[in-house]
């Protein structure tokens, strides 16, 4: 388990169940945005760059996270239903993105869900996640553990929100459709970085679908580095103290499984601090796109060349766009630029 | 009636070449499918996202159509020089358009337009020239900066360039998706709607195609009924800032023979559609972006036009994201 990486049968399935779902978007790739006017890193557009984003925000519940739902789900489906009168029940642990994706899958795949969520998440998770009539219990960040323990010890069957071969398997589905929507390989990708679920699952579909020379970089914020430290001291590592406004690139520490697929096939992590993250929300809002910080990293990482051997096709995934237009208001005060 | 058959101020063949004029500078933008206004409205709805277009709306089209060809049209005026009255996406178009022509250009706005809008300009190239808040203060600065520099004034939406350039969205569109049955597209002085609807039926007759305005501003849909050109009240209030002025004589003509509607929406209608298209579809519009979207949510308009069969793919133009965001938090 410790070097577990997807085997090819496990990409494949996880694309066939995402495109087989009615409930995962075929999200547009936006191609050669520097003529919309986007200013993307200061290396001049005469050496051939051009970069295409991934519109991951255009997703089913606003996010990339539902294709990784929903390939967990549909192996959960497989698995024999104890008790077959009462809906079978399900717990994760999330405030954000997962959560929402999450509880909307348990609508739709008739499961009984509990979200747990620390008592810091504001009244606007919890109230998103009931409305799909999802259980919320909310307890201390360090008691969220104990708490899912607890829950599956009284039948619950306990999905990770990232640290997750099938969630992984469910997300290679984005680097295999970029190559599709494309219609050749790309040279660089840049994908934001939580707990690395989304890299891992990107990654090994580009590398499942022959893009061996493509260089893959991880952007996390500098404050919530994670990834970046695993990397370093070559085993997956714990942060307590991480933090960041782009609240879902921030868990407190990067995944086993994750960390294993980052050090096989990315390149390297790079980070961004808060203003970088912020003119990036800003300049994508400016230009028609409607991003949450934590979906602009990726960006900010090339608009501030932050990214080495930045040439040829570029794809930027863009991950989310759950955030109102007055946290995004709030958000464009701390820009740097 | 056929769209080539009357003396309009400009032809399909005018839009044509306009589309070779602007190609090499403006994007295609994509043509996204909604799954959630699809739902709602039981068609399949597509959104041709100018809002995603260089300069944030979809006047860029139109005003290098005009800027480019300067010297074809006004071979006894001088051609370095542009100038147009405007606040709004024409002005910052403008700028551009004729930035990227090597030409300079004056845009008359209002004191009191806003600071992003002035920036926009002047990011671009041009030169801001302030004027009152008044339609006299602005014709009456823009003849001043004529008689100082010279220079070609630029309209709009009745300029026959301008208009052409604005029509090469159809083009787009139905490259794009040619099962497209119907068209939707906000209304103001009538310069991309007449351009879309000349296209767009010379390319497929049988195509509808729908002009879209707010109920405190329709002046198009008061023509359309009265049989003649109406302006609309003096200074519609209206949250779609960007479709307050009325059709002019240019436009009215082709509005009058070939727009085969025109749906009002409220102000209501209009925020509600402003806020679903931020909250669904992931893409920043401005206000007047909502007005297409609020008439083709609209009951009335479904029951009229969509319940037969030859209404089925529906593109509703988003034609601009230039919104000062702080402004919509009041209402959103």
């Amino acid at each position: 388990m410790a070097d577990r990486l997807l085997t090819c049968e496990e990409i494949d399935e996880g694309k066939r169940i995402v495109e087989s779902s009615p409930d995962c978007l075929l999200t547009p790739l936006l191609k050669d945005v520097h003529l919309l006017g986007m200013q993307v890193g200061g290396a001049s557009d005469g050496d051939g760059r051009k970069v295409h984003l991934k519109l991951e925000n255009m997703q089913t519940t606003g996010s990339f996270k539902i294709r990784g739902v929903t390939s967990q789900m549909t192996h959960l489906n497989k698995q024999e239903n104890n008790d077959k009168e009462k809906k079978r029940k399900v717990v994760t642990m999330s405030a954000g993105n997962y959560g929402k994706a999450f509880a909307f899958a348990c609508r739709k795949h008739q499961l009984d869900g509990t979200v747990a969520m620390p008592t810091t998440a504001p009244e606007s998770r919890e109230k998103i996640i009931k409305e799909f009539g999802c259980n919320v219990v909310r307890v201390p960040s360090h008691d969220l553990l104990k708490k899912v323990e607890e829950l599956q010890a009284e039948g619950s069957t306990f999905l990770h929100p990232f640290d997750d071969i099938n969630i992984i398997a469910g997300y290679a589905s984005v680097g295999m459709e970029m190559v599709e929507q494309l219609g050749r390989k790309p040279d660089v990708v840049v994908v934001c970085c939580g707990g690395g679920g989304f890299l891992a699952g990107v990654s090994a579909g580009l590398r499942r679908i022959g893009c061996t020379d493509t260089k893959i970089y991880g952007v996390e914020p500098e404050t919530a580095n994670s990834m970046q430290r695993s990397k370093q001291q070559n085993s997956a590592c714990q942060m307590p103290k991480a933090h960041s406004f782009a609240a879902g690139l921030a868990p407190q520490f990067a995944g086993t499984i994750c960390y294993n697929h980052v050090r096989a096939y990315v390149e390297d992590i790079v980070v961004v601090d808060e203003g970088q993250i912020a003119s990036a929300t800003r300049h994508l809002c400016e230009r028609g796109l409607f991003v949450e910080p934590s979906g602009a990293a990726a960006f900010a990482a090339v608009m501030f060349d932050k990214v080495a051997h930045i040439g040829g096709d570029v794809v930027i995934i863009i991950t989310g766009g759950n955030v109102s237009p007055s946290e995004l208001a709030h958000v464009f005060e701390k820009a740097s630029s | 009636m056929a769209a080539s058959s009357r003396a309009y101020c400009i032809s399909y063949a005018d839009i044509k070449a306009a589309y070779e004029v602007v190609r090499p500078h403006v994007h295609m933008t994509p043509l996204m499918q909604c799954s959630s206004i699809s739902k709602l409205t039981g068609k399949n709805i597509f959104l041709k996202t100018e809002n995603l277009q260089r300069t944030g709306s979809f006047k860029i089209r139109g005003a290098l159509n005009a800027v480019e060809r300067l010297k074809e049209d006004h071979s006894n005026s001088n051609t370095s020089c542009v100038i147009t009255h405007s606040s709004g996406n024409h002005g910052q178009a403008l700028a551009l358009a004729a930035n990227l022509c090597g030409v300079d250009s004056y845009i008359v706005m209002p004191e009191t337009a806003p600071l992003c809008k002035k920036e926009a300009v002047k990011g671009y190239g041009g030169n801001v020239v302030e004027c009152l808040n008044s339609e006299k203060s602005r014709e009456e600065v823009a003849n001043q900066v004529m008689k100082d520099k010279g220079g070609v004034f630029i309209h709009a939406s009745q300029n026959p360039r301008v208009i052409a350039g604005q029509g090469t969205i159809a083009i787009e569109i139905l490259a794009a998706n040619p099962d497209i049955d119907a068209i939707i597209a906000p209304v103001g002085g009538g310069g991309m709607i007449s351009g879309i609807v000349l296209a767009a039926k010379s390319i497929k007759p049988s195509i509808k195609v729908y002009g879209a305005e707010p109920e405190e501003a329709k002046s198009c849909y008061t023509s359309k009924k009265l049989g003649k050109r109406t302006g609309n009240p003096q200074t519609p209030v209206t949250v779609a800032d960007g479709v307050k002025v009325s059709i002019g004589e240019n436009t009215w003509p082709i509005i009058r023979d070939l727009l085969d509607d025109v749906i009002t929406v409220s102000e209501d209608e209009i925020k509600a559609a402003t806020k679903l298209v931020y909250e669904r579809a992931k893409l920043v519009i401005e206000p007047t972006s909502g007005v297409g979207i609020a008439a083709v949510m609209k009951k009335s308009f479904m029951d009229l036009h969509g319940n037969g069969e030859e209404v089925k793919n529906v593109a509703v133009v988003l034609c601009g994201g230039n919104c000062d965001l702080k402004n919509m938090l009041e209402w959103y």
